[in-house]
């Protein structure tokens, strides 16, 4: 049996941003990016995700390749866990694939829209992005320090 | 191939002369000796004619007849110009003649008017001539006319060779010489086939494909409109750019501009490095996206997952306990969720082992841990993102104040050389050399814009195609018939595909064969610190070595014309190997060909006539060589005397008194013509 693959919308913002500007070294790093841009702007394509091969928009990423990196499998699963509010789906792959490739074709439109004033390299474009809607609070402070601090010690069993 | 013998009949001032040329192995070398305008061009121009109907002529074009023959006639009388060559080829003897027979129209018409032409080809068969049927053929075939301009060859093109134009004409001449061009005849017809067969879709077509049909052809053409556009712009780009060389080489030589020259020479050095440094942060800056940029964004989402998590696992919704898969996983790893290091022996290891016990819970309540587990490396990494890509980006800014700078310095250094007056050997200042040169800097640009638009064009036009090609494979409701010639043609263009693949190849490979024949030619008789070569690009190049540098020797040198001499040279040699090498080829099978030059040293000087003397004879079996007295005398003399086979002396007489007429003798001794 074959692994399993994400299939996803790969329109030419793929070729333009992975083999024309070597932006992102992996067509999946751009899936990963687009999807947590997806996410970021509460865009999420429900139809048509999938990408289609009359237009010669269908992208397949392999499941093995997205996982390779421990920081994917998280934001994937917490993803899916977002869109259904289900805590089975962070161990449910086939949910977590699609709701990739459903963040992800959204996150798609917005950068396309972003850049599509750039007639060279969008390498800047696609920086002043990432550092225009970084999150307010940076780092890990406050109640959610918290949080970690008391999952890290009662499921380690380290409670006082 | 070898030729042995060529008489001249009423062909232009030769009124009925002979040459036979040397054939023999160690004297293998033909001279005919004339001075200028004695007809040495003329008889470059019987072979071309003989082979091919083709004569290029300075003066009077259109004269093919002997003028002495023509006034002597009366008005309706007929007047044979022949040329005919005895030659052997592959192993049969050969006579090949072009009559053309031109008739007086009036008393006063000394160029005639052609009224018949024939060429004839005979061989030699059991002891008797047999014809050709297809003469014409049978002479391309034995030396394709596109060879023509490598083995009837005229000094005066050296210089072209050499110059800027040269990449076409190596490349042209690389095709030429390989197996006659086969593959590239295969191409050409492969391609007609496919029309062929696309017209033949067309007539069977619905409407709607053959409009499709009607707009790729057109889109096609439109292509080749742009290519042919692109190629002259780059050639005109090519040409922008050696002016511009050319025009520095003067500043530089000028002592009032040389150390402005030379400043501009480096800040341009700096200018170069700024930008390599620059690309290579804008590298950085990608990698740097590609590895954590997702990070920054993902933050919130792991934030808003965790503290859901949290939740519910205070409603009790995820349980706490561990499965012992997921222990192992983390004693295996050597890394608690909590980033602390798990080592065998130490109390932490032992605390996290002690956690395997009867509770099994996996899936979800693992897969929580992990995301909590990974928020603190994802702060990191978003910190660390933002602090290397700021870093960056600082370096950068001040490596673009760095560009800027420099670039005011060579604007600078450009308006000081403008304001100069000292006026130079070419009677221009020196300001205006350099306004010249600013202007041509702008042209330049302005081809590499234009270029670029092509391109664009050339790109967009494609893609344009290529939707068409793909709608009219769509296409379903033909006809049995279109279907069909549908396939045939498909076929067609793939095996055209294939053909071009290894004629490229092929080429690629002729190319290294002929550096590496020059590198070796040009070795034995240039200079010791002068190399050449033929680039990938298919450039003629002469490199000096000076101090740990290597630079490029200017155009228009004697080494340069050495170096084309050994390039042609090597084509005749590489096609003679192939010609007895026992390896099969498919395509390259090679041939042996004489070389006949009319003033190949041209305006060089004494040195480099010795050096082009000793190059000629290796350069073919058989060599006839054309040069005028000046160009013989001394060194190019002294070298040759021994591989003399045949000399000749053309002897003028541009027949000026009444009743005289322009004619041209070959005589074997010199002595009698100065006698006479």
């Amino acid at each position: 049996m074959g692994q399993p693959i994400i299939r996803y919308c790969k329109t030419d913002l793929y070729d333009r941003l992975v083999d024309e500007h070597e932006i992102f070294e992996n067509y999946y790093d751009l899936l990963v990016f687009l999807a947590v841009v997806g996410y970021h702007e509460n865009k999420i394509k429900r139809n048509n995700f999938k990408g289609s091969s009359s237009d010669g928009t269908k992208g397949e990423a392999g499941l093995r390749n997205v996982h390779s990196k421990e920081l994917y499998r998280t934001v994937m699963a917490c993803l899916a866990f977002h869109h259904t509010s289900d805590p089975e789906a962070l161990v449910d792959a086939d949910t977590q694939m699609e709701t990739l490739a459903k963040y992800s074709a959204g996150g798609l439109e917005v950068i396309e829209q972003e850049i599509s004033d750039v007639a060279g390299d969008p390498t800047d474009a696609i920086l002043n992005y990432i550092e225009r809607n970084q999150g307010e609070d940076s780092g890990i402070s406050g109640e959610l320090g918290k949080i970690v601090e008391s999952f890290d010690d009662q499921m380690m069993g380290f409670e006082e | 191939m070898q030729i042995d013998r060529l008489e001249l009949e009423n062909f232009r001032q030769f009124r009925d002369e002979t040459i036979a040329f040397a054939t023999g192995s160690d004297r293998n070398v033909t001279v005919v000796h004339g001075a200028n305008g004695s007809g040495k061009t003329t008889l470059l121009n019987a072979f071309t004619w003989l082979f091919y109907g083709n004569v290029d002529f300075d003066t009077r074009p259109d004269r093919l007849a002997s003028e002495g023959a023509m006034a002597n006639a009366q008005p309706g009388d007929r007047i044979t110009v022949s040329v005919q060559l005895q030659f052997e080829h592959e192993g049969e003897a050969y006579i090949a003649q072009r009559e053309a027979i031109y008739e007086k129209r009036s008393a006063t018409d000394f160029d005639g008017e052609m009224i018949d032409s024939e060429v004839t080809v005979k061989y030699r068969n059991n002891g008797s001539w047999q014809p050709r049927n297809n003469p014409g053929n049978t002479l391309d075939q034995i030396i394709p006319e596109r060879l023509s301009g490598l083995f009837f060859f005229d000094g005066e093109d050296i210089d072209e060779l050499a110059g800027i134009d040269n990449q076409d004409r190596i490349q042209e001449a690389i095709q030429n010489i390989m197996g006659l061009t086969i593959l590239e005849r295969a191409n050409r017809h492969l391609d007609t086939v496919a029309g062929r067969f696309e017209d033949e879709v067309d007539e069977y077509a619905s409407d709607e494909l053959s409009e499709l049909i009607s707009e790729k052809r057109a889109i096609e053409d439109d292509i080749e409109e742009f290519k042919r556009d692109r190629d002259d712009t780059q050639r005109r780009k090519e040409r922008i750019e050696s002016e511009i060389e050319d025009l520095e080489q003067k500043l530089e030589r000028l002592d009032e501009s040389a150390a402005l020259q030379e400043r501009r020479e480096e800040y341009r050095e700096d200018l170069a490095e700024v930008e390599d440094r620059i690309d290579s942060l804008d590298e950085d800056i990608k990698s740097q996206i590609s590895q954590n940029g997702f990070v920054p964004l993902a933050m919130p989402l792991l934030k808003e997952t965790a503290t859901e998590l949290d939740q519910m696992r205070e409603e009790g919704v995820i349980p706490s306990e561990l499965s012992n898969s997921f222990v192992d996983s983390l004693l295996d790893a050597g890394q608690c969720i909590c980033g602390r290091p798990l080592e065998p022996g130490t109390d932490h290891y032992d605390k996290v082992a002690s956690m395997r016990g009867d509770t099994v819970a996996d899936g979800v309540e693992q897969s929580a841990i992990r995301i909590i587990g990974h928020l603190n490396e994802v702060s990191d990494k978003e910190s660390e993102f933002f602090d290397s890509v700021d870093e960056i980006i600082e370096q950068r800014k001040n490596l673009y104040d760095r560009r800027d700078e420099l670039e005011e310095l060579i604007d600078e250094v450009s308006s000081e050389l403008q304001g100069m007056n000292q006026t130079t050997e070419s009677g221009q200042s020196i300001g205006e050399l350099e306004a010249k040169r600013e202007q041509k800097e702008t042209e330049r640009e302005e081809s590499i814009s234009e270029i670029a638009r092509i391109e664009e064009r050339i790109e967009r036009k494609q893609e344009e195609l290529e939707s068409l090609e793909e709608q009219i494979d769509e296409q379903q409701d033909e006809r049995e018939e279109a279907l069909l010639a549908k396939r045939r043609q498909k076929a067609a263009e793939l095996v055209q595909d294939e053909l071009e693949g290894s004629f490229e190849d092929l080429k690629d490979q002729v190319r290294q064969w002929s550096n590496k024949m020059i590198k070796q030619t040009f070795d034995d008789i240039a200079s010791k610190d002068l190399t050449a070569e033929i680039t990938d690009d298919f450039e003629l190049k002469i490199w000096q070595d000076v101090g740990d540098e290597r630079v490029e020797v200017d155009k228009s040198t004697g080494e340069r014309q050495i170096a084309s001499l050994a390039f042609i040279g090597s084509l005749v040699n590489i096609a003679r190997e192939r010609y007895e090498s026992d390896s099969d080829s498919e395509y390259f099978t090679g041939g042996i060909y004489p070389l006949v030059m009319d003033s190949p040293f041209g305006a060089l000087d004494k040195d480099h006539r010795r050096q082009v003397s000793k190059v000629i004879p290796s350069l073919a079996n058989q060599v006839v060589v054309f040069a005028t007295d000046s160009q013989w005398e001394g060194p190019v003399e002294e070298e040759m005397r021994d591989i003399i086979g045949e000399q000749y002396w053309l002897d003028f007489d541009s027949g000026e008194g009444e009743g005289e007429y322009p004619q041209t003798r070959i005589a074997t001794e010199q002595a009698s013509i100065r006698g006479d």
